[in-house]
């Protein structure tokens, strides 16, 4: 299977220029993730509490992480996947410079066919090729010496690491209609009775809530604390950027100003509202 | 999968949404262009000065314009179209605009375009121009929705010679060759 050149490409631009901002208001962030005694914690809450994923214990799980792993031209040695037995739909990497730790409930999993595994885990590998976690943003979040106006846009940020997130999804899966059930899943814990009838769901919603935007009222900032994007967004964001990703699977490049205008509609949305 | 002659087709099935793209390397500025026909009978047009939406009708939208000043390189101009389900055609189109306008002929056969397209299982059709003939723009393909089996993908490679745009009856003449 062949690795990409360019996978940095397809991050969502306004992910990119949001991380640089808030590097450049706290530098000392750049090395906040790699900081080896975090590390050594996590480590070490993980194996109190989660299950290391093997060829034995999780058959299906090991291969298609491994398959994962191998698509985004990733080192096999560097990367360790776990199990945990809480009782929430749940899914989280912790990483490091070239190294990380993804974790995932068994409540999740099991919900899980093969190609929407495909697309949580390429998900939370987005956050780690993305340096995501270099940004601890729940914790600044809650800090009580952090403005109100700076804990914002992190959290605007947050949301747009999410849609990032969503494309080495979608590259890992491969398929729209996996990419979308995945997301409904992770979202409503439930299988969606029709593929179409969801699409078409989210796209009314989406509709609405970009008519919303538009017009941004006070009670816009009732949904400005989200850490991720509402689900309507994350589904049509996956919807209209799915086929340059294929594209990009099989060309190797991205058309940065075909994207654009989809990066600029989304972000009007997350900046608006959520 | 290849449609390199004039006339080649693909049945792509039971599809709702696709990317067109529109791939050239010759410093031209060349557009995509896509003419619809509704399934009642509505027709339209998506092209530089109305690049569609993706949210309301006609659900396609043209990116931004590429290629302008004749630039050489890895030109490319895609189209989203997101719902198929109301269209009963689309005509894929490449033109030099400049050359529409005053009538002059547009140097296709100096350059390599070709149109490809992606559809929403991940499956990809390409369609190269097959006509030598001298024109300003060119019909590379058609998506013909109108089969309850599904869509079919079609090489057109229809030239024609425009001297001013005034309506979509033009460009549909090219399409189907009258």
């Amino acid at each position: 299977m062949k690795s990409f050149r360019n996978i940095a490409d397809i991050r969502f631009s306004p992910d990119k220029s949001g991380e640089s901002q808030i590097l450049a208001k706290i530098p000392g962030l750049r090395d906040w993730g790699s900081q080896s005694d975090l590390q050594d914690y996590f480590k070490l809450s993980l194996g109190a509490d989660s299950l290391k994923v093997t060829e034995e214990l999780f058959p299906r799980e090991f291969k298609i992480y491994h398959e994962v792993v191998q698509t985004l031209g990733l080192n096999k040695d560097k990367h360790e996947f776990y199990v945990s037995g809480e009782n929430m739909r749940n899914a989280y990497i912790f990483s490091s410079k070239d190294n990380s730790q993804m974790v995932m409930s068994t409540e999740l999993l099991s919900l899980l066919d093969d190609d929407e595994l495909r697309f949580v885990i390429g998900h939370e590998f987005g956050h780690f090729l993305c340096k995501h976690s270099r940004i601890p943003t729940r914790l600044l979040a809650e800090h009580e010496e952090v403005d109100d106006e700076f804990k914002l846009d992190l959290l605007k940020w947050s949301r747009c690491a999410e849609i990032s997130a969503d494309r080495y999804g979608v590259l890992c899966c491969g398929k729209l209609d996996s990419s979308l059930s995945a997301l409904f899943k992770v979202a409503f814990g439930m299988k969606p009775k029709s593929l179409s009838a969801l699409r078409s769901s989210m796209r009314n919603q989406y509709n609405a809530l970009s008519q919303l935007a538009k017009k941004r009222t006070d009670d816009s900032d009732l949904l400005s604390s989200r850490t991720h994007p509402i689900i309507p967004l994350r589904c049509v964001a996956v919807e209209v950027t799915f086929m340059d990703i294929q594209s990009f699977k099989t060309a190797n490049s991205w058309n940065k100003s075909a994207i654009s205008f989809i990066d600029r509609e989304l972000l009007e949305i997350i900046e608006n509202l959520i | 999968m290849q449609l390199k002659k004039k006339g080649d087709s693909a049945q792509i099935g039971g599809i709702n949404q696709f990317m067109v793209t529109l791939k050239w390397t010759s410093a031209m500025d060349f557009d995509l262009c896509a003419v619809y026909e509704t399934r009642d009978g509505k027709e339209g047009i998506v092209y530089y000065a109305d690049q569609g939406d993706l949210n309301s009708f006609p659900h396609m939208q043209l990116s931004d314009d590429e290629g302008v000043g004749d630039t050489g390189g890895d030109n490319q101009e895609d189209l989203r179209v997101m719902n198929l389900a109301p269209m009963n055609k689309i005509y894929v189109f490449c033109w030099d605009y400049t050359a529409v306008e005053n009538g002059s002929i547009a140097r296709f056969n100096n350059s390599d375009i070709s149109v490809n397209i992606i559809d929403d299982n991940g499956k990809q059709y390409n369609c190269s121009l097959d006509n030598n003939n001298e024109g300003n723009v060119v019909c590379m393909a058609e998506i013909d929705n109108s089969s309850p089996l599904g869509a079919r993908f079609t090489n057109r490679s229809s030239v024609g010679k425009l001297n001013g745009l005034e309506n979509l009856s033009q460009l549909l003449a090219v399409a189907k060759g009258i």
